[in-house]
């Protein structure tokens, strides 16, 4: 949690609800068994990427820490929701 | 027996004042008013200290370590919004009302509904629903206390905000729909600030 408060990801993503980024819940939900969840999510969290908001295409934020326990951790706990 | 004693009283305040005069009188009322009124607004300021607030465990070991990381207590310009910024309107008549409605708040320390980390979790989705609702109703008049979206200057904001704020102007949405779950860890639970506002409109 620590880290998505510092991240900032907090700004546009919600545990349950709607903001403009989709919920972890729903995230978890579109992951799961689905073998290569983590690799996929790990590499959308800490590369910068493009993504679409209200049809516009935006830049998607990436953790600002190379600790991979702790971005292991972060990407465990959004699947986990 | 108890009506006789009210008649006299009554006698008593119509009965002109013989003693002291007008002036005196008056006097006396004004100074009273103003020891009254003062008394009665220094009062209300004290319970608006990040002091008071944070001077029961409750309050101080949850919500006040969490907010101690955020950007509302410490910034580049050093400008701190303590508790009462962002859950007390400024205004006279929503701040009376607030701190009735806050009165609840001593029953609740009185018999301990929120008095161990446990019991605080597991109502943190009430309070902060309660604070969201009150917030929606009353178009986020807290975060206006400070913040006003037509003394903003667009240019300065990121185009990811600017963006935001323009859809937010056009949709009519008030701060706390998307600035939720800033001051304090965001709590698991059904409905965010905005489904909380659908639900009011519809009277639910």
């Amino acid at each position: 949690m620590a880290l998505l408060e510092d991240s900032k990801c907090f700004k546009c993503h919600s545990v349950d609800k709607k903001k403009d980024g989709p919920a972890y819940k729903e995230v978890a939900a579109k992951y799961k068994g689905k073998p290569e969840a983590e690799a996929k999510l790990t590499k959308h969290v800490t590369q910068p990427s493009k993504v679409k908001i209200d049809g516009v295409e935006e830049d998607h934020g990436a953790v600002k820490i190379r600790s991979e326990a702790r971005i292991k951790n972060l990407v465990q706990w959004i699947l986990s929701r | 027996m108890k009506i006789a004693w009210l008649t006299r009283f009554w006698v008593t305040l119509r009965t002109p004042c013989v003693k002291y005069s007008l002036l005196t009188v008056g006097s006396s009322f004004f100074v009273a008013g103003i020891i009254f009124w003062g008394g009665f607004n220094t009062a209300m300021e004290a319970t608006n200290t990040l002091e008071f607030c944070t001077g029961c465990h409750e309050m101080r070991d949850t919500v006040y370590q969490e907010y101690k990381k955020t950007i509302h207590y410490s910034n580049r310009t050093g400008v701190r919004a303590i508790c009462s910024d962002c859950h007390v309107p400024k205004d006279w008549v929503h701040k009376m009302a607030r701190k009735i409605q806050a009165s609840g708040e001593v029953w609740g320390k009185l018999t301990g509904v929120i008095d161990t980390p446990e019991k605080f979790e597991a109502k943190r989705y009430q309070l902060a629903s309660r604070a969201w609702a009150r917030m929606v109703t009353t178009d986020s008049i807290e975060c206006r206390n400070c913040h006003h979206i037509d003394s903003m200057a667009p240019a300065m904001q990121t185009e990811k905000a600017q963006r935001r704020h323009a859809k937010g102007k056009a949709e009519g949405k008030t701060c706390i729909e998307c600035h939720f779950g800033i001051a304090h860890k965001e709590p698991v639970g059904a409905d965010g600030p905005t489904e909380l506002k659908a639900k009011l409109a519809a009277g639910k």
